[in-house]
């Protein structure tokens, strides 16, 4: 028994569904803009990856919000895909588990200024954001019975999520659990990410000499983990299988990676050693890659020391931005297709190469060799989550 | 899945450390509960709330680095050296310590504190510190740099469900063999919203909180963090044994061996409905949140008492207000001659999922 892969989705900027986006990302299509939806008082507005509304219809409950629309949206192609309705999943011992960032705010800015202002907030408004939590929205909304929650740990969020889906199908804790990340772009990480000058006022650049910083962007991933034997007991195809996760803290600072990935190293050999592999069964590392300059310096080298300096690398936060909770999810969904699809796609954005990075990102769409997916995640905090997907062609 | 309560750190409305927490428990320390005024949809009123005060923070950290460290991280830093330090433990590996962390509601305060900027100076006033440390695993990131842990790093958020969340977590880590220890952490901060929400739940002029008054709103909001040192093996100064941990909706008792049950029952009306509706029994049954405060990582505490109460061989009498056959008793001598003593942490959430978290010794 492995914790087998049968169905993912996934909503970013660059399409609403898996074949959109990947179809984005063949072409090279990318259009980060200026914010639409929120509002901010800058002088200059860095670009972000925003999804237009016309791809966000869904029907949903009043009081819904946008980040856990993005995730139905995922959830409901991702079931489609592994040909599985409502009333099977009531069935069963289904986990919720969700990586997020702004789905776990108590008070969104907007309640907290009428409660400031002694606008007296209602009840319901006050508590929108509470109740909104993404787990276990999902997990009411779909009637589950099994363990739900949601994954705080900033950028890793969503990699943290898949891989702990593992952890659940692997102890035998859950049959099947709905794994993934969501985000929807907001006033307070634009604004926040803004005041550490780290974001780029250009389209980002991962692993180019002259990246100035990212750009933020919104979207949800899902992969549907369940047990091998169940899924084929029940005639279920395998499109993959998450075969290995490792995470490690860096302990070295607030927001900044450690100088030699002391932690990434670390995640990474726990990663294949968890799945049983070597370095070079690897046949494409999805990277971080946010066009930070700390990030990818050490990513880069990181990842040359490991893998050699040959190895395929992309970054798809060129075509997404950095959806911060949801990025570890759309990043292992957009693996899992490559692998499908046998190739991986361009790094958009990047031309120059920086030999502090010391690694040189796709600059076609590119032809992978062999089954294995290697995802990268870096989070604020210093934690480092490394997943291994294996692909079923 | 199993794992070995090594050592505890708490902080709560009943001081620092797990000495003060047990002399709440037998009831010769009182929790420290403040009064402010905050204004409603009813006109101003005045409202209570269970607060902590981290004092001797800086046996462990110098002080000067203190000032930059705001209050709730401060709660989980205490209660972390706490826990290690009450373990005896001297790690050798921290790549082999995880750290895992939950919270119902974040840094609450530090990001309304990051609101406040936006509002009063503009959005180009966005304070990066604030930003920063308004991130819900920034108290992990934080704790794992100060104690040098660089295992895995994880925090959680799952309302009342959050407990259950990083215990059935950190035994997985520990059963995978990923790692030795785990640093498993709960907490939450109070801000003045908690009040105004806890109005806008029923609760007016509430004077105490009566847990087992589950008709009855009568929460009043609370803060702290409670952290335990986690192993695989025993040693002579452990709690107890975290046996299972089991969370959803189909969490009966019916089939637990329990000899004991902590409810996390808190004054809170749309819970209560859950408990009420259990067939609760009328020996064993226990709630301490009249102790530390309504917050949803309630299960926490309960899970310090229950691990000091096999550890001393007692069951402390129940806090608050509310009849039932233990509440009455008084303190309890455990009868640890009859083989192992189950305890079950017990906690509903809104939506009536639940989770039981059970330790035993």
């Amino acid at each position: 028994m492995f914790a087998a892969i049968t169905g993912f989705g996934c909503i970013c900027a660059a399409g609403s569904s898996i074949g959109e986006v990947m179809m984005s990302l063949y072409s090279g299509k990318r259009n980060p803009a200026p914010p639409k939806k929120i509002a901010a008082g800058l002088e200059k507005l860095p670009p972000v990856f925003e999804i237009e509304d016309d791809l966000c219809k869904i029907n949903s409950p009043k009081g819904l919000t946008r980040t856990n629309r993005l995730l139905q949206i995922a959830l409901e192609e991702a079931l489609k895909q592994a040909d599985i309705n409502r009333e099977q999943l009531a069935g069963k011992r289904v986990g919720v588990i969700i990586g997020t960032t702004v789905g776990c705010t108590m008070v969104q800015e907007s309640v907290y200024r009428d409660y400031k202002n002694h606008r007296d907030p209602h009840k319901e408004s006050l508590f929108q954001g509470l109740y909104n939590n993404p787990a276990l929205y999902i997990s009411k909304e779909y009637g589950l019975s099994g363990p739900a929650t949601s994954i705080v740990n900033a950028c890793s969020s969503g990699t943290d999520a898949i891989g702990m889906a593992k952890g659940w199908i692997d102890s035998g804790l859950c049959d099947m659990v709905i794994a993934g990340g969501t985000d929807e772009l907001s006033r307070t990480t634009y604004l926040g990410f803004n005041s550490l000058l780290n974001t780029s006022f250009e389209a980002c650049r991962p692993f180019d000499k002259e990246r100035k910083g990212l750009n933020l962007g919104e979207g949800a991933g899902v992969v549907i983990v369940e047990n091998s034997d169940l899924a084929a007991r029940e005639g279920r195809k395998r499109l993959g299988s998450v075969a290995g996760y490792g995470s490690s803290g860096d302990a070295y600072h607030p927001t900044a990676p450690h100088p030699a990935g002391a932690g990434l190293i670390r995640a990474t050999m726990f990663a294949l050693k968890c799945a049983g592999l070597q370095a070079e069964a690897v046949s494409f590392i999805n990277a971080h890659g946010t066009s930070t300059v700390e990030n990818d310096k050490v990513e880069g080298k990181v990842i040359r020391q490991i893998f050699s300096d040959s190895a395929t690398v992309v970054s798809t936060k060129s075509y997404t931005g950095h959806t911060l909770g949801a990025a570890g999810a759309i990043e292992a969904v957009l693996s899992l297709q490559a692998l499908l699809d046998g190739r991986v796609t361009a790094t958009a954005g990047y031309e120059n190469f920086d030999e502090e990075c010391g690694i040189a990102p796709t600059t076609e769409t590119t032809k992978i060799k062999g089954n294995i997916a290697l995802s990268n995640s870096l989070a604020f905090g210093g934690n480092n989550s490394v997943l291994l997907l294996k692909g079923c062609a | 899945m199993t794992a070995h309560v090594l050592g505890i750190g708490t902080v709560s409305a009943l001081g620092c450390g797990i000495d003060s927490f047990k002399s709440g428990l037998e009831g010769t320390a009182a929790p420290l509960i403040k009064e402010e005024e905050i204004k409603t949809p009813s006109g101003r009123i005045r409202s209570k709330a269970f607060r902590t005060e981290v004092v001797g923070l800086d046996r462990f950290m110098p002080k000067p680095k203190l000032r930059r460290i705001d209050n709730f991280l401060q709660t989980a830093l205490m209660a972390s050296y706490l826990s290690i330090e009450d373990s005896g433990l001297e790690i050798e590996d921290k790549t082999r310590t995880g750290v895992i962390f939950g919270s119902g509601y974040g840094a609450l305060q530090t990001s309304l504190s990051f609101f406040d900027d936006l509002i009063d100076y503009g959005d180009k006033c966005a304070s990066p510190t604030q930003f920063a440390n308004s991130v819900h695993n920034s108290l992990v990131s934080n704790v794992s740099i100060n104690l040098k842990l660089q295992g895995p790093c994880l925090t959680v958020s799952a309302l009342e469900m959050t407990t259950a969340s990083v215990f059935s977590t950190a035994l997985a880590w520990l059963d995978s063999g990923a790692v030795d220890y785990v640093l498993a952490g709960v907490g939450d901060e109070y801000s003045k919203v908690n009040s105004y929400a806890a109005h806008l739940m029923g609760a007016e002029g509430v004077e105490a909180m009566k847990p087992f008054a589950f008709d009855e709103c009568s929460y009043i909001p609370g803060e702290g963090f409670v952290t335990f040192m986690l192993g695989k093996k025993a040693s002579p100064r452990q709690y107890g044994r975290i046996d299972k941990v089991l969370s959803g909706k189909d969490t009966s008792l019916a089939d637990r061996e329990l000899n004991a049950l902590f409810l996390s029952a808190n004054g809170d009306k749309e819970t209560g409905r859950y408990y009420k509706a259990l067939e609760l029994p009328h020996t064993g049954l226990f709630s301490y949140s009249a102790l530390y405060g309504g917050m949803p990582v309630g299960q926490g505490f309960d899970l310090a008492a229950a691990a000091l109460s096999l550890k001393e061989g007692v069951y402390y009498r129940s806090s608050g207000h509310g009849i039932t056959a233990s509440n009455q008793a008084g303190p309890i001598k455990i009868d640890m001659t009859k083989g192992r003593t189950h305890i079950g942490c017990l906690q509903y959430d809104k939506d009536g999922n639940c989770s039981l978290i059970s330790i035993s010794g």
